[in-house]
């Protein structure tokens, strides 16, 4: 390979080698002779090359003083010998000509627009010294009137130039195919839908078009595209475990509006609704602003040394009395890395018990003792980026479309372009109408359609030979059991067609490169961690470990859930995953805190509810997590926080959580701080703070700080860097990462001491060695098993796109104007057995607790499964959630809980139908 | 452009081809909101509505008129069609005509479309019985074959 | 063009006779008869078929363009009609070559009656088992329908007439790819006009040397010619290449009924040739192009003396502009423009701004995506540069 001669060509006379990566004679130019030689319109790097506004014409000749012809750069390739002429009279000219004609058709009042000094037209047409026109009364499109009905976008058509980026945004990035160009010729415009106004549309507000426009055709309320700012600070997003990088510009020390940056590993220049337009919470008056201290069952203000103060004094006097042990601390999968460590160091080193953990155990906590039993590391095994080299995809129990957009809008673009999907879901989601294989399932069957899986691979003998033979072992007995599988049984359980998961499996095994993504359906299970580790199984027997394109990729729901756990919030396992119970493991971290570590395993919270009922747990200290909204059983979690005799809650707003504290402290947002965060490729990027802390709050870092010191110990004022250099000392796969060496595009760990990052894992061997073959049957949950006869419907709740979780964030910002409540879906058969109709009241009831919500009827759900969202406290569905949890970690069984449904009444019962994007499940 | 669409049409297929259920849809009695069209294969409204946009024949305005005549080059030229035009409007009312480019009768001129049929040369005298919705005959156009003229 | 394939028994013969023909030799014979693309575009037919049949993909596509839209052509429209076994037998061998199993005839909504005959003739042959699953019992399937346009000229662009068939706007697409590595529904794609799949059946079976011997290597074998009614005698004539234009007109055509001054030859985005140049010329495709002018689909548009070369000039920029797909700046904005000029002109209300009308054409002909509002510019300078003086008082020279 390295014979290859180098290919040349040559730029204005001077020659260049041809890279790979020159897949057009513009990019070939841009790369050597900058960004501003070839000015162009309708072009963006992240869409494929148009061809409309000729704009980057230049001219080529075959050869030296060859006759030269006349090409538009963005499209043509560079060939070997070819003469690129990038400016001359006729080019010019032709550059004048054009632009002067669009400027023909476009209103020129610079001064007032949004995107004066930041118009990619003003810039050409001023570089090419072009004001004016030369046509006499033209025609012109204007008087368009604005469309302002939507929540956050806008569409000024009279700017628009018709250079089609929009359309190609919505079709080539995020797939929603919600724009289009009507019409033909002169009169072609831009459309929406079959011609809808904005806020009527299916658009689903990720703001690519605002992007990727050149003008202001396209923007927002927020006018993200105005130069008037004082500076633009790049940061990363606090919603989900994608992690985007967004850039928040500031005017005046308030956050005005949320672009993206164009040079990122992670999104590209796109994010969603909630990373782009849903940050207005950050200052939303609803914000904690000083200390309470609960006195006489009332808030009453306090200062931050009363509070502190307050919180040390009982604090001493629970753990003087009862032990460190009757406190536990519960930290917040959404602050930063640093934060999560000095938090749980704080509860092993400053109180002294193991008992700190995360929501990581309600979401992904199977995800990570399956893959540690199986391949000796809980993180996804590629990045992002594979999902550019699978050849198949499986999605089990995900809705990445929904909660993890720019993820999902990935995988999309590959589906539609041909590559294999294989989607196991109760529900039909966007992924599953493109699906090659959509296996319906029924909740609490992911084992034993697994197992089906696994069985059919075996027995068509289409496993991977050497992969088996030198990465795994345990196969003979794996084989045994496999093959023992009674697919019927397991079929008819599943409600599935064999046939179809007989391909499914084939597909899967045959393609030269199967990517997995899982999300919360496999984990928030019983059988959980099992799904988990036959997941792993389907991997390693057919080889899809190791490189480019293929995986075992869980989808983290928070912004930092993989970075809480990797700092130790998690009771078993310290900072760097060392397992507390281990004698060598207290020694080390022992030496690096300089107090006695313990190493009693401390209580998850599960039991940590349990504890507090049995009056053993006396004191909790919670950060940014709304168990009382978010865990199941409710009225259970709420019995159990009003047992503690000291529940400290640190938090941004007043939560369902805060409401029943002692003592409430005000905490920050991602914006107001400097740290890290952690996605779910492991990739850790910066957070840089954009604005002060709102006056009476203090940085998350700065509290559990000040109160380690209030405690007695030794610990540094906080400041994110120090905090990073000491997470470098103690957490391995952190070896090698400062701020500094993080910049713009983040490292993946592990990160090895000279910075040198990983992008996938297991290349060469697993941290076990070999990976480990499990085998295990299904077993119906408890939950249904208990209670079938007397609640027959099987409920799960999931998220959607326009609301994160409890939506404590997004139900303070304009998103609660597209979706304002919790929708139960039942399907056509069950409602019509239950006399129901879309638009009535269900009353949703189990065991545990019962709720009332608008019903939809639909065939998207699978017969026999209701399916409602758990974001508005109103409603506050986990009501109704149950006991289930998952064997091995106690992950709470959200997707199995047996209810019935009955009508409460028609009242609300019309003609409208549930608009579109309500409660949309695809 | 767009690899998306191209691959979604693609999995419809030829035979019943998405244009031609588009076309065959707006030019029904009882056409189906293209919304359903558009869910039933997984494409945005928006793409069957721009593409639907884009046809002459498929625009509102084309399908309200009864008679188009052909304004190409070479019956421009022939100065036939102001005319034929004037007859047309005379029958079936002022807004009743429009106009498509070229049906291909350029030996004869005074071209027309009616009623999804093509008439020219002499037709226009039997327009009477054209409306009628009566079959008239029509003149065909001959070929002669020179093979092998050398110059 | 013969006798040889005008009935379903003659097909069936050579049908038989070709599905046991190699289909190097098919290719071979395509490539040594010299036949280039008679839509207009000239690219060498075997060397297309040859690049689509070397693709690789799972499924391929044959299609036939017969959106002839250019005013003043009716031969494609004769084919279907008369002679669509010629055309359907074609594509089966292409299919046949390249292999694909499915095809598709695009014919402008405008041709009722050529849609009619050719759904006359696939039902026909569907019947006698020569078109559909396993013709005349042999492995070799092949399916083929019709797809009716709905009025658009710009359909006639191969990227245009694929994305239309897709469903999508008949927008122009960028090429590199070429349809025939990525044509229809992105797989493997040839794109022929009707005459040339004639053409190219009349080749293989009277054999290439024929062919090849007339005319030269670039402009080979005959060319259909349609004449207007101005001609004696209207109607197509199929002819060989190198011909001198003043026999076709005068001898062939029998000469003018009323006296003319220019043709547009080739469409409304041929070049407009002054009567006293068709002298100098030979029906010869890069004669034509050397000169200034187009040949393209050969067809005859006269332009009588005392027709008003302005209004021509306004018919040709409307046209563009109302057929212009709307995706290039040049083409949407530049042909509407110049209608504009033109309309001006014609309401009294401006005179024509030379020195800009001459840029606008440049920058079409130079900037456009494709040949609509890319070659419209052609016949606009030649009548400019041949017929100035006739719309001089019409004209304002310095701006």
């Amino acid at each position: 390979m390295s014979s290859e001669k180098r290919k040349i060509a040559y730029i204005d006379g001077k020659p260049y080698e041809i890279g790979a990566n020159h897949t057009s004679i513009l990019k070939f130019v841009k790369s050597y002779v900058g960004e501003k030689k070839v000015p162009t319109l309708c072009d963006d790097p992240n869409l494929a090359p148009y061809g409309a506004c000729r704009v980057c014409s230049v001219e080529v000749a075959l050869e030296k003083d060859g006759p030269t012809r006349m090409v538009a750069s963005c499209h043509t390739p560079v060939a070997e010998n070819q003469h690129i002429f990038t400016s001359n009279e006729a080019i010019t000219n032709l550059r004048k000509n054009i632009v002067e004609l669009v400027l023909t058709d476009h209103p020129m009042e610079c001064d007032s627009c949004e995107v004066n000094n930041n118009c990619e037209l003003q810039t050409v047409a001023n570089d090419l010294g072009i004001s004016d026109h030369r046509y006499n009364s033209p025609k012109q499109h204007k008087g368009i009137p604005r469309d302002t009905s939507h929540d956050y976008m806008r569409m000024n058509l009279d700017n628009c130039i018709n250079c089609g980026r929009c359309v190609r945004a919505c079709d080539e990035i995020q797939g929603s195919f919600v724009l289009t160009m009507s019409g033909r010729g002169f009169e072609s415009k831009i459309t929406t839908d079959n011609d809808m106004m904005f806020g009527d549309s299916s658009c689903v507000s990720c703001g690519a078009c605002a992007h990727t426009c050149p003008t202001d055709a396209i923007s927002d309320v927020f006018m993200s595209k105005s130069a008037d700012v004082d500076e633009k600070v790049r940061t990363t997003c606090s919603y989900c475990g994608v992690g985007c990088n967004l850039e928040a510009s500031i005017k005046d020390n308030k956050v005005v509006a949320i672009d993206t940056p164009k040079e990122t590993e992670v999104n590209a220049g796109h994010t969603c609704i909630k990373g782009r337009y849903a940050f207005s919470f950050y200052d939303h008056p609803d914000r904690l602003k000083t200390p309470l201290i609960k006195r006489n069952g009332k808030f009453e203000e306090a200062s931050w040394d009363e509070a502190y103060d307050f919180i040390k004094k009982e604090m001493n006097r629970i753990t003087k009395d009862n032990g460190p042990d009757a406190f536990a601390g519960i930290s917040s999968a959404r602050c930063t890395n640093e934060e999560n460590y000095v938090f749980q160091k704080m509860i092993r080193a400053a109180v002294g018990t193991n008992s700190v953990d995360c929501c990581a155990r309600i979401c992904h906590s199977p995800t990570a003792w399956g893959m540690q039993q199986t391949f000796g590391t809980g993180a996804a095994t590629n990045s992002t980026e594979d999902i550019y080299h699978a050849d198949c995809f499986i999605v089990i129990g995900a809705n990445p479309t929904n909660a993890h957009p720019v993820t999902g809008a990935k995988i999309k673009q590959q589906v539609m372009k041909g590559k294999k999907l294989i989607v196991l879901d109760p529900i039909t989601t966007e992924l599953a109408k493109l699906a090659d294989y959509h296996i319906k399932l029924r909740p609490g069957t992911n084992v034993a359609v697994l197992n089906m899986m696994l069985h059919y691979i075996i027995k068509s003998k289409l496993y991977n030979v050497d992969f088996v033979r030198d990465r795994t072992e345990g196969f003979d007995n794996f084989i045994k059991e496999i093959e023992r599988q009674d697919v019927d049984h397991l079929a008819k359980v599943a409600g599935v067609d064999k046939q179809l998961v007989k391909e499914a499996a084939i597909a899967y095994a045959t393609a030269k490169n199967s990517m997995e993504f899982h999300g919360l359906g496999v984990t928030e299970q019983e059988q959980g961690s099992k799904t988990v580790m036959l997941i792993a199984d389907l991997a390693m027997i057919t080889g899809n470990i190791g490189r480019k394109g293929v995986g075992v990729n869980p989808l983290r729901g928070q912004n930092n859930v993989q970075g809480a756990a990797d700092m130790g919030c998690q009771p078993h396992q310290g900072a760097g995953y060392y397992e507390v119970a281990d004698e060598k493991n207290q020694k080390f971290y022992t030496e690096k805190y300089g107090v006695t570590h313990p190493t009693k395993p401390g209580l998850k919270i599960p039991e940590m509810f349990e504890a507090a009922i049995d009056k053993e747990l006396k004191g909790l200290w919670i950060i940014g997590e709304d168990i009382v909204q978010t865990d199941p059983n409710s009225a259970h979690v709420v019995e159990a926080m009003n047992s503690l005799e000291l529940l400290v809650v640190q938090e941004i707003f007043m939560s369902e959580t805060a409401k029943l504290a002692t003592v409430v402290l005000p905490g920050t947002t991602f914006l107001e701080k400097d740290g890290t965060f952690t996605n779910t490729e492991r990739r850790i990027q910066r957070v840089n703070r954009a604005v002060p802390p709102l006056p009476g709050t203090k940085p998350d870092g700065v509290i559990v700080t000040d109160m380690m010191q209030k405690l007695g110990f030794d610990q540094p004022t906080y400041d994110a860097e120090q905090m990073l250099k000491e997470i470098a000392d103690v957490v391995p796969f952190f070896k090698g990462v400062t701020r500094e060496r993080l910049g713009k595009l983040g490292l993946q760990w592990p990160v090895q001491e000279d910075g040198t990052d990983t992008q996938i894992l297991h290349t060469e061997s697993f941290k076990l060695g070999r990976g480990r073959l499990k085998n295990f049957d299904w077993k119906e949950s408890t939950e249904i098993e208990t209670n079938k006869e007397e609640y027959p419907l099987i409920l799960t709740t999931s998220r959607i796109l326009q609301h994160y979780n409890a939506a404590t964030m997004t139900r303070r910002t304009k998103n609660i104007n597209i979706v304002d409540e919790d929708v139960l879906l039942i399907h056509p058969k069950d409602a019509a057995h239950r006399d129901i109709n879309t638009g009535d009241i269900g009353r949703l009831y189990s065991g545990r607790g019962e709720v009332a919500l608008k019903v939809e009827v639909t065939d998207k759900v699978k017969e026999g499964i209701v399916f409602t969202t758990f974001h508005f406290p109103e409603h506050m569905v986990n009501m109704v959630t149950g006991h289930g949890k998952d064997e091995e970690t106690m992950c709470a069984e959200y997707k199995v809980s047996s209810v019935e449904v009955q009508k409460i009444s028609n009242q609300f019962k019309t003609e409208v139908k549930p608009k579109e994007n309500q409660a949309e499940v695809s | 452009m767009s690899k998306n669409i191209s691959n979604l049409s693609g999995r419809i297929g030829l035979k019943d081809n998405l244009f031609k259920q588009i076309s065959e849809n707006t030019l029904s009695d009882t056409p189906k909101d293209i919304n359903e069209i558009a869910k039933e294969h997984n494409l945005g409204v928006s793409t069957l509505h721009g593409a639907e946009s884009f046809y002459e024949f498929l625009r509102p305005s084309h399908r309200e008129k009864k008679a188009f005549v052909c304004n190409g080059s070479a019956c421009m030229c022939a100065g036939t069609q102001d005319k034929l035009k004037d007859t047309l409007k005379e029958k079936l009312g002022d807004d009743k005509v429009g106009e498509m480019f070229c049906l291909g009768h350029c030996y004869e001129n005074n071209a027309f479309h009616y009623d999804g049929e093509n008439y020219a040369g002499k037709d226009i005298e039997k327009i009477d019985q054209i409306l009628n919705g009566e079959d008239i005959i029509q003149d065909k156009f001959f070929l002669k074959v020179l093979q092998l003229l050398v110059f | 063009m013969d006798d040889k394939l005008s009935s379903p028994n003659q097909f069936k013969e050579q049908l038989n006779k070709f599905l046991k023909t190699d289909k190097q030799e098919i290719i071979k014979s395509l490539l040594d008869s010299n036949l280039t693309g008679r839509g207009g575009a000239g690219f060498p037919t075997g060397m297309k078929w040859d690049f689509c049949s070397k693709a690789k993909g799972d499924k391929k596509y044959v299609i036939c363009n017969a959106d002839e839209g250019d005013s003043g052509a009716f031969s494609d429209r004769y084919l279907l009609e008369d002679q669509p076994l010629k055309v359907i037998f074609g594509m089966i061998l292409c299919g046949m070559v390249i292999g694909s199993d499915e095809g598709v005839l695009y014919i402008r909504g405008e041709y009722p009656k050529s849609i009619e005959a050719i759904n006359g003739s696939i039902n026909e042959l569907k019947k006698l088992n020569l078109l559909g699953d396993n013709i005349l019992g042999t492995d070799f399937s092949f399916d083929l329908g019709i797809c009716i346009g709905q009025g658009a000229y710009i359909c006639g662009e191969e990227t245009a007439l694929i994305a239309s068939i897709e469903g999508r706007r008949a927008e122009v697409d960028v090429r590199p790819p070429f349809p025939v590595t990525e044509g229809l529904y992105k797989k493997p794609t040839v794109v022929n006009n009707v005459e040339t799949l004639a053409a190219a059946t009349g080749i293989l079976i009277n054999g290439p040397e024929k062919f090849a011997a007339i005319g030269n290597k670039k402009s080979a074998g005959t060319k259909l010619v349609c004449l207007d009614s101005f001609f004696n005698n209207p109607g197509v004539y199929e002819i060989d290449m190198g011909t001198p234009m003043k026999k076709i007109f005068n001898e062939i055509g029998g000469g003018y009924k009323e006296p003319v001054k220019a043709f547009q030859v080739g469409g409304p985005l041929g070049g407009v040739v002054p009567l006293s140049e068709i002298d100098n010329l030979n029906l010869d495709f890069q004669e034509f192009t050397a000169k200034g002018f187009m040949l393209g689909h050969a067809s005859i548009v006269s332009i009588p003396k005392d027709f008003p070369m302005s209004e021509y000039i306004h018919h040709l920029f409307e046209f563009s502009a109302e057929e212009s797909c709307g995706k290039c700046f040049p083409g949407r904005l530049g042909s509407y423009r110049g209608k504009e000029m033109f309309d001006q002109v014609k309401n009294k209300t401006a005179k024509i701004p030379l020195k800009l009308l001459n840029e606008l054409l440049v920058t079409m002909q130079k900037g456009c995506l494709c040949a609509l509002c890319g070659a419209i510019p052609t016949p606009i300078m030649n009548i400019l540069k041949y017929f100035g003086d006739e719309m001089k008082n019409d004209m304002v020279k310095d701006n």
